[in-house]
């Protein structure tokens, strides 16, 4: 029993001798320490992103009718002004609704008056609530018909020709067309996406997402405005503030950017690192010995770790040059 | 018939002259045309296979690829041992054949059983045969410089300019290129865009492999001509690739579209430092049986006519060059015999007192010595180290039988001025011609043993004793046939004076072989005490197997923790070099290499590192010799803990590891199957190898120490959404490490293209946590990372695995300093005996030199009692008594002591070169008894007292028989004086002779004639 008791005292007592060498005892290596930094996050590496607009960000743009000819008159994806021109429309469909729409509008003022004739007439109990009824349902009809014709009206500029019309953007914005014109009678002419709406989209993996609380672009810093609370299974969605023009990016760009991952790390040069015991370590300097520390490595950049350890680390140096070689001593390496 | 060859000679003396001009001339074309090396070839018939398996860990590649091959190959027949040593992404199989097999037969057994079963291979390997060399073939190496190229430039110059041209020289097997950068086209595949496009990798590698070609298409006749017509494709440049068209879904893509596509380099598994400096070397191997000499003189006229094709400012550094070894080696055994042979010519003046009769003596040494050059090319041998030193340990003995012919044609010319001069010269030859030429037989016989040695020590004397074999019948034939010939025309009748010293020599001989035949107690006495001394000493010598050959350089054997990635391994080694360049400034230049090389024929690990240090010349250094220089060397380097060291040579380093498989002196090996168990145990047995005394370069093969990720798949996941193992493993590879799947030829450039993300861009991962995050586009176009797919966990492994006939074994290699060998292994033995328990399965041998060295032992010991045995035969024949052949026998013993006290007092130990200097020894010793007995039979009745005989007799025979002594001392003299690279193997050769010819000659003219009288008073009695 003794023995054994002996035995474990000696093997403890040269484990821990191990771990520890005094830096005298390093000859002729380099020896260099770098300060381990402490930081509250890191960039992870790139990963994909687009720039894409919240869901109902949109303006969509759609015409009553699908005119023979439609001229964009701005680039897709420029930034347009409430009421500038954007598209031209052109053809006898142009004519033909702006006659339906002079129709209808005599129509409505024909309900109109009729309505308000008979409004008094109702109030007085002269007209019966069968006849009273169908005038309101004509007047509504009329109305409803109108406003469908006004709506689009509204941000019509019409010119000397009755075949051509101009279309102007309903609010300021981001113009997009549609990839091409449909043929349907309710046309889809693209969309007006308000600035506030336009933002960068990535998915990443949901162990990382919630803890990333930045972008960075080549240009620009945006912060993470919104996490989808749900995943597909492995990613989930993010969202950052509105675009920042020093970020010069368009709708519909994709592009990498590095999400910064916020959490309390330490940072070291890479060098300083290396696996001992199967466990990942650094070498500590502190009065006159190094020290083997166990640290546990979450992520590493070109140049750095950023790493977590159960000692307080920071300010102290680490051995950033002949690690091995330390290492190598460890192990009871050395000599011929 | 020996007399009828002296007759014919003398009176067909022009004829003769005629014939020997001849046979100069063809020895003399013999010479110049004759392959220099430094060593002879020692290596055995030997098939190496290299395989590589990108990415693979030594237990995957031990398994799928060693251990089938190994199977497949034990069959062959002929086979001596069966090694392999089993690396991450590399294996090594070795396979040595016994000995006189043909190579070409070896080679095209091990490659008809390769091809059967490379198909079973896993898919994804390459490599097979390695060029057929041996590891002594490594006889040229330089660096490429060039400050105003990249480390990928002087590669690429390397790789495509300067290795072609060299493979074109004839005796170049190979030209192994290490460190720099290989050129690759890389692709890295964005794989958001491969998830929105919906191409898989599988896509681009189909469109690009089947557009990168030049389709056949035939032959068009085209009026009376035919034209060749194909179809164009080949990508040329990194531009081609890029514009690659990848059409899905009804729609085309650019490859440069679908990721970013750049100049990479492969990954690299070594790397070389110059002057603390990366840089790029060429290391040219010579075919085996290829003449070096001849080959590094082509390989140095190739390399001055690439030097003007080079960019302007590009040097190509030679830094190893074995014809400096092999010209040091052979000055220094060619001015041993122009000192050897002008020493014998200046004794033999002295001797006979005649300068005509010394002249023709003399002359009697260049002609047997052409004469040996011819044997020795017909018999196919080289000039080397060993061969050479055999022909000048043959000088002091190729004279003697010219001496006894010549002294006694002198003698009977003086004696009867009346006759004539041929019939003198004739009658004088004739009457000694059987003593010469059983004397000479004799001393070829005692050769015997060394023509039976086996393996390394075969390989390394059977020249020295064919050379000496070929001498001694070439002296024997000059003796009878030129020496009459010359001697008749050079040596007058006239009475030349004997000279003062050597009568008076002859009397004060006389006077003392008196006074002991007549009281012989005292001499006996000590000559028993002197001999008993000598068997005591005797084992107090220490044994080696051979001494170390002195190569001039210097190589540097650093080790460091297995896990070492090569960044960090070759700052380690620039730190090394420029400290022992501060310190030590007897170093010329230091190339280090660390890690494998190209071709994979010393697949070293990135924690291995080989440090060839150029010395300046001696007379700059601050050190009497080598050994103190490396001692402050070993002062530099042990400033450097925690990486193992040791000191070795160029040839030294790869003969033992040829021999053992690992580089050292003794070779414990320690055979079974769990590796865990196997580097416990190579642990513990290191441990007591240390604690032994004379162990320095204590090594172990650190068999533990492999450190995995092991990835396992979500089995139901992976099921799920289509992916296998293998998809899996190719994904990561391609984020890891990187994949070929097509290559560009540009004129003769054929560069790689690779699947590869971009390391100095921290694209690829570089700790476990990144590993996990790791992007996957599954084969369903689903993106996850890693760790949503599978399990990843630390696991430990064998980061090397040796075997030696299909057997598991690690190895502890020492060398040993101020000790000899048995000795040491004998202490080592007792020591693992008694300390270590081994398990089940487990059990030691031991190897190395120590092996060698057991066997020779156990071969002479066999074939010397049998020489003995004929030798007794020989003498009964010349005597016809066998008395007088014990007699002569039994003066050897005696002789030998001489050998054993020179051994002793000079400190050397008992290799195979002092064996072969007793056995050589014998030789003398008998061949002494043999001219006095002769004699003294030939006058036995001339007188009727017997003591007047003997001491007459006696008194006659001093003469040759101290000059057959001293000339044999004095030809080997300047083997013992020379200091250059080769002079320690011939040295206790020398010393051995030198040493016993003393005692030898003693005991010849007092103890023999002592003997001989005894037995013929009691005969007469």
């Amino acid at each position: 029993m003794k023995t054994l008791i002996a035995l474990l005292s000696l093997l403890s007592f040269s484990d821990l001798a191990a771990e520890s060498i005094a830096l005298d005892k390093l000859g002729a290596l380099n020896l260099d320490f770098q300060p381990i930094k402490e930081v509250s996050g890191f960039d992870l590496k790139p990963v994909p992103a687009q720039v894409s607009y919240l869901p109902g960000a949109a303006y969509q743009i759609t015409a009553p009718f699908r005119p023979q000819q439609i001229d964009v008159l701005v680039s897709a994806g420029s930034a347009v002004a409430q009421g500038q021109r954007l598209l031209r429309l052109s053809g006898s469909e142009v004519h033909h609704f702006q006659s339906q729409y002079q129709s209808q509008k005599a129509l409505f003022d024909v309900a109109s008056e009729r309505y308000q004739n008979n409004l008094k007439l109702m109030k007085n109990n002269q007209i019966s609530a069968g006849q009273w009824q169908q005038i309101v349902t004509e007047y509504q009809q009329q109305n409803m018909a109108l406003a469908h014709f006004r709506h689009f009206n509204e941000w019509v500029e019409t010119t000397n020709r009755d075949d051509q019309i101009y279309l102007k953007a309903p609010q300021a914005g981001i113009y997009l067309p549609p990839d091409a014109f449909g043929q349907s009678e309710n046309l889809y002419l693209g969309e007006v996406l308000a600035a506030e709406g336009i933002r960068l989209q990535l998915r990443l993996s949901a162990l990382t997402a919630l803890q990333v609380t930045s972008i960075s672009t080549d240009l620009c810093v945006l912060a993470v405005d919104r996490v989808a609370q749900n995943s597909d299974g492995y990613f989930v969605e993010l969202w950052t503030e509105a675009l920042k023009p020093e970020c010069q990016l368009l709708p519909g760009q994709q592009l990498k950017v590095m999400p910064h991952y916020q959490n309390q790390a330490y940072q070291a040069p890479k060098d300083s690192v290396f696996d001992y015991q199967g466990q990942m370590h650094i070498l500590v300097k502190q009065n006159n010995q190094i020290n083997a520390r166990p640290v546990t490595v979450i992520h590493g950049d070109q140049k750095y770790y950023y790493f977590k350890s159960a000692e307080d680390l920071s300010g102290l140096l680490v051995l950033s040059d002949s690690v091995a070689a330390v290492k190598g001593m460890l192990l009871g390496m050395g000599g011929e | 018939m020996l007399k009828a060859l002296v007759r014919f000679a003398l009176t067909q003396r022009l004829f003769v002259s005629v014939l020997l001009s001849i046979a100069m001339l063809m020895g003399f074309l013999a010479w110049k045309n004759m392959p220099i090396d430094a060593f002879p070839d020692i290596s055995a018939t030997q098939v190496n296979l290299i395989i590589k398996a990108p990415g693979m860990t030594a237990e995957e590649i031990e398994a799928q690829i060693t251990r089938p091959v190994e199977t497949e190959l034990l069959g062959i027949p002929n086979q001596a041992i069966l090694r392999s040593t089993t690396k991450y992404s590399i294996t090594s199989i070795t396979l040595d054949f016994t000995e006189q097999t043909d190579i070409y037969w070896a080679r095209q057994q091990v490659s008809e059983r390769l091809q059967g079963l490379w198909n079973s291979l896993p898919p994804g390997i390459s490599g097979g045969m390695a060029p057929m060399s041996t590891p002594l073939s490594e006889m040229f190496m330089f660096t490429v410089e060039n400050p105003q190229l990249s480390l990928q430039q002087r590669k690429h110059l390397l790789d495509w300019q300067i290795r072609p041209a060299l493979r074109t020289v004839s005796g170049v097997a190979d030209v192994n290129v290490l460190g720099g950068y290989t050129k690759t086209i890389q692709f890295t595949p964005d794989i958001s865009r491969l998830q929105q496009t919906g191409i898989g990798l599988e896509d681009i590698e189909n469109t690009l492999n089947q557009s990168n070609l030049n389709g056949a298409v035939g032959r068009m006749n085209t009026g009376t001509d035919s034209m060749i017509i194909r179809t164009e494709g080949r990508m040329h440049q990194l531009e081609d690739v890029a514009d690659l068209i990848i059409y899905k879904n009804n729609k085309s893509y650019r490859l440069s579209d679908l990721g970013r596509l750049s100049v990479g380099q492969l990954t690299r598994y070594g790397g070389v430092t110059k002057d603390g400096h990366e840089t790029t070397q060429g290391l040219v191997v010579a075919l085996k049986n290829s003449n070096t000499a001849q080959v590094v003189a082509a390989v140095r006229d190739k390399l001055s006519q690439i030097q003007e094709t080079l960019p302007a400012g590009t040097d190509i550094n030679i830094f190893y060059d074995r014809k400096d070894l092999i010209d040091t080696a052979v000055s220094t055994i060619s001015s041993a015999l122009f000192q050897a042979i002008f020493l014998v010519a200046v004794l033999l003046a002295l001797f006979l007192g005649n300068l005509r009769a010394s002249l023709v003596v003399a002359a009697s040494i260049p002609i047997a010595v052409i004469l040996t050059f011819y044997l020795m090319q017909q018999f196919g041998l080289t000039a080397n180290l060993m061969s050479l030193g055999g022909l000048v340990i043959a000088i002091g003995l190729l004279v003697d039988s010219a001496v006894v012919v010549v002294e006694n044609t002198v003698t009977a010319l003086q004696k009867n001025k009346h006759l004539p001069k041929l019939h003198l010269i004739y009658r004088a030859t004739g009457d000694i011609i059987k003593p010469v030429f059983s004397g000479t037989l004799i001393v070829i016989v005692v050769f015997i043993p060394l023509l039976t040695l086996t393996g390394l020590e075969g390989k390394l004397f059977t020249p020295v004793a064919m050379t000496i074999v070929f001498a001694l019948l070439s002296a024997l034939l000059t003796a009878v046939t030129v020496m009459p010939v010359l001697a008749s025309w050079m040596i007058s009748q006239n009475r030349s004076k004997v000279p003062k010293y050597l009568i008076k020599v002859q009397s004060i001989y006389q006077r003392s072989l008196k006074k002991i035949l007549l009281a012989p107690r005292w001499f006996v006495t000590i000559i028993g005490l002197v001999f008993i001394a000598s068997v005591v000493l005797f084992s107090f010598i220490g044994k080696t197997f051979m001494p170390v050959l002195n190569e001039g350089d210097i190589i540097i054997q650093l080790e460091k923790v297995p896990t070492i990635n090569l960044q960090s391994s070759l700052q380690l080694d620039k730190d090394i070099e420029q400290h022992l360049l501060a310190e030590i400034p007897e170093i010329e230049q230091i190339v280090a290499r660390t890690g494998s090389d190209e071709l994979g024929l010393d697949p070293m690990g990135l924690n291995e590192t080989d440090i060839f240090l150029t010395l300046k010349p001696m007379k700059d250094w601050r050190y009497k010799d080598k050994n103190r220089l490396i001692d402050a060397m070993r002062q530099v380097l042990l400033q450097y803990p925690g990486i193992n060291f040791a000191f070795t040579q160029p040839i030294q380093m790869r003969s033992a590891e040829m021999l053992t498989g690992s580089s050292g002196t003794v070779a414990i090996k320690v055979f079974g199957e769990d590796t865990q168990v196997l580097a416990q145990l190579a642990e513990q047995i290191s441990h007591q190898v240390k604690g032994v005394e004379g162990s320095v370069d204590v090594q172990m093969t650190l068999i533990d120490g492999g450190d995995y990720i092991s990835i396992s798949l979500h089995n139901e996941l992976a099921r799920q959404h289509g992916l296998t193992n293998q998809q899996l493993a190719k994904l990561l590879r391609i984020q890891v490490d990187g994949e070929p799947f097509s290559y560009t030829i540009d004129g003769k450039i054929k560069t790689p293209v690779y699947w590869a993300y971009d390391s100095d861009l921290g694209e690829r991962p570089a700790s476990v946590a990144e590993l996990k995050r790791l992007s996957i586009l599954l084969p369903d176009n689903r993106l996850v990372t890693l760790v949503d797919i599978a399990t990843i966990k630390r696991t430990v492994g064998p980061a090397i695995i040796e075997r030696e006939n299909g057997e598991r074994f690690s190895v502890v290699a020492a060398n040993v300093n101020d000790r000899d060998l048995v000795g040491f292994v004998d202490e080592i033995k007792q020591q693992v005996s008694q300390n270590i328990n081994m398990p089940e399965g487990y059990f030691v041998t031991y190897g190395g030199e120590f092996e060698n060295q057991l066997r020779a032992s156990r071969n002479l010991l066999t074939v010397i009692p049998l020489v003995l045995l004929l030798i007794v035969i020989i003498l009964f024949s010349t005597f016809g008594s066998l008395i007088t052949a014990g007699l002569i026998l039994a003066n050897i013993p005696f002789a030998l002591m001489g050998g054993v006290l020179a051994l002793f007092i000079s400190g050397e130990y008992l290799s195979v070169p002092a064996s072969v200097g007793f056995i050589a020894l014998l030789g003398i010793a008998i061949l002494n008894g043999v001219v006095l007995l002769s004699h003294l039979q030939d006058i036995r009745f001339q007188s009727r007292d017997l003591l007047t005989v003997i001491i007459t007799g006696s008194a006659d025979r001093l003469r040759p028989i101290l000059m057959t002594a001293t000339t044999a001392v004095f030809g080997l003299i300047p083997l013992v004086l020379a200091t250059g690279p080769g002079a320690e193997i011939q040295k206790p050769l020398a010393i051995v002779v030198i040493g016993g010819l003393f005692t030898s000659t003693l005991i010849t003219l007092y103890l023999l004639p002592l003997l001989y009288h005894r037995i013929e008073s009691r005969t007469k009695s």
